[in-house]
């Protein structure tokens, strides 16, 4: 209780009333927290520019003990995001990690790691060129290292029925219902099963472990990618129990237009 | 004590407004009660008719009490423009200007990946077929909103007709009126600077 301080990303702003927002930020180190910023839809000086998604700021806030919402005092922005928010794709895709990160933490349960993977994967979206080339394979591995450090890491490397490795795997499948691999004999009497490449599994394993600023070097095929996007996502959605909305979003942007 | 029927029905529908709690809903079912007749009439016979008559325009997907609206009908404005709100309040605040004397066309919406708000749940489709009829003079002046969500919907518009031809414009962005420099984020400088004009 009390005046507090921290970094935050910006979730999501709303108008409340006719001059308070309330937003919706994920801190590195209180979680989830929602708050009024009094005036915000007005002041020119407060909060200019800094209640946006998905800003990162250094977040001033008060915690009463009579609501769950912070009254949040100031947000100073540290990084805006330009690059993400100037492209349909790149702001599609850090939609989707602040989504599961809403999703998978509760508010006012801190995950400093997760925190900074996140930071870290914005920077990287924000500031990277060729989308169209590298934004796919370094978006499917930064979903996959959030999901990971939320405790839904798939199972990439052993058959998840019987710890078979990869590399002994004649003809490796992914299932979306057990979250990993599974071998050749596990997979008989499995129902929806991916047919997937050992190199896309490959890919997505090192990934886990890699530094965030090196994703951009994995090299991905137009097939790998596709894989990866196929087994991922569906993951994602049966892990967290819910539809991703950002994913929706993407299928109907690559419906009605292709860059 | 519990209130009468009628009266916790009224405070009841009350509470279904936005921002009414169970005290102001009382406080408001308890002034039509005592008020003359003629507010509970008046009062009754206006929400009757705000949904019985407002639609919405064919053409600009503005609300209306006429079909083509008002602007629509008004021929001394200039139907090769076309400005491109989010919705109807945004529409009043450029008509409150007086500076613009084209036409426009009301989204309803913003695309918003985290809502899932995407291409087929506003009124593009629309906006494509009267352009389509008007032809590639048309210029095609984006106003929607300059948050994240807004941004993403001018985005989409400039991609989707520019590469068939219609000039798109944005709406100045820029450090507002009573803006201070110090305090202005870099975005917003940014742009004004890219902007900027000669005095
Ligand atoms: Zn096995
Ligand atoms: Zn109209």
């Amino acid at each position: 209780m009390g005046h507090e301080r921290t970094a935050a990303i910006v979730i999501k702003t709303t108008d409340f009333g006719e001059s308070d927002r309330i937003v919706h930020f994920f801190t590195r180190e209180f979680g989830r927290v929602r708050g009024v910023a009094k005036g915000a839809k007005r002041s020119l000086r407060r909060f200019i520019g800094s209640l946006e998604f998905p800003a990162h700021v250094d977040l001033r806030f008060f915690e009463k003990k009579t609501s769950d919402l912070v009254r949040v005092e100031t947000a100073t922005l540290k990084q805006q995001f330009a690059g993400i928010r100037g492209d349909l794709e790149k702001l599609s895709e850090a939609s989707l990690l602040l989504e599961i990160v809403a999703f998978a933490t509760g508010e006012h349960e801190p995950h400093r790691p997760l925190f900074d993977a996140l930071v870290r994967g914005l920077t990287l979206i924000d500031g990277l060129n060729e989308w169209e080339r590298k934004g796919p394979g370094v978006s499917r591995l930064l979903e996959t290292r959030l999901l990971s450090l939320l405790g839904f890491e798939p199972g990439l490397a052993a058959c998840v029925g019987c710890r078979k490795p990869l590399d002994d795997i004649l003809h490796p499948v992914f299932s979306i219902a057990r979250g990993g691999v599974l071998c050749d004999a596990c997979a008989s009497g499995e129902r929806n099963l991916l047919p997937v490449g050992r190199d896309t599994l490959r890919l997505l394993a090192q990934g886990i472990r890699a530094d965030i600023d090196l994703l951009p070097r994995f090299t991905w095929s137009p097939r790998t990618a596709r894989e990866a996007a196929l087994l991922i996502h569906p993951f994602a959605q049966a892990q967290l129990g819910r539809e991703l909305r950002s994913l929706r979003f993407m299928e109907a942007l690559a419906r009605t237009v292709s860059p | 004590m519990a209130h009468p029927g009628p009266i916790a029905r009224l405070i009841e529908q009350f509470q279904k407004l936005p921002g009414i709690g169970e005290k102001t809903a009382t406080r408001l079912a308890y002034h039509v009660l005592k008020s003359a007749p003629v507010l509970a009439q008046g009062l009754a016979e206006a929400i009757r008719r705000v949904k019985e008559e407002v639609v919405l325009c064919r053409s600009c997907w503005n609300l209306t009490d006429a079909d083509p609206c008002a602007i629509c009908r008004d021929d001394r404005r200039d139907p090769l423009q076309i400005c491109v709100v989010e919705e109807p309040p945004d529409l009043l605040a450029i008509e409150r200007t007086g500076k613009f004397r084209g036409h426009f066309h009301v989204l309803h919406g913003a695309l918003s990946p985290l809502d899932g708000i995407g291409p087929d749940d506003l009124h593009f489709g629309e906006l494509l077929d009267r352009l389509e009829k008007l032809g590639k003079k048309c210029e095609v002046i984006v106003a929607t909103n300059l948050n994240a969500d807004g941004e993403a919907t001018a985005l989409y518009l400039a991609r989707i007709l520019k590469p068939i031809g219609y000039r798109v414009t944005r709406l100045a962005q820029g450090i507002p009126t009573g803006g201070d420099l110090e305090y202005v984020d870099p975005l917003s400088i940014a742009k004004s600077l890219e902007n900027r004009r000669e005095l």
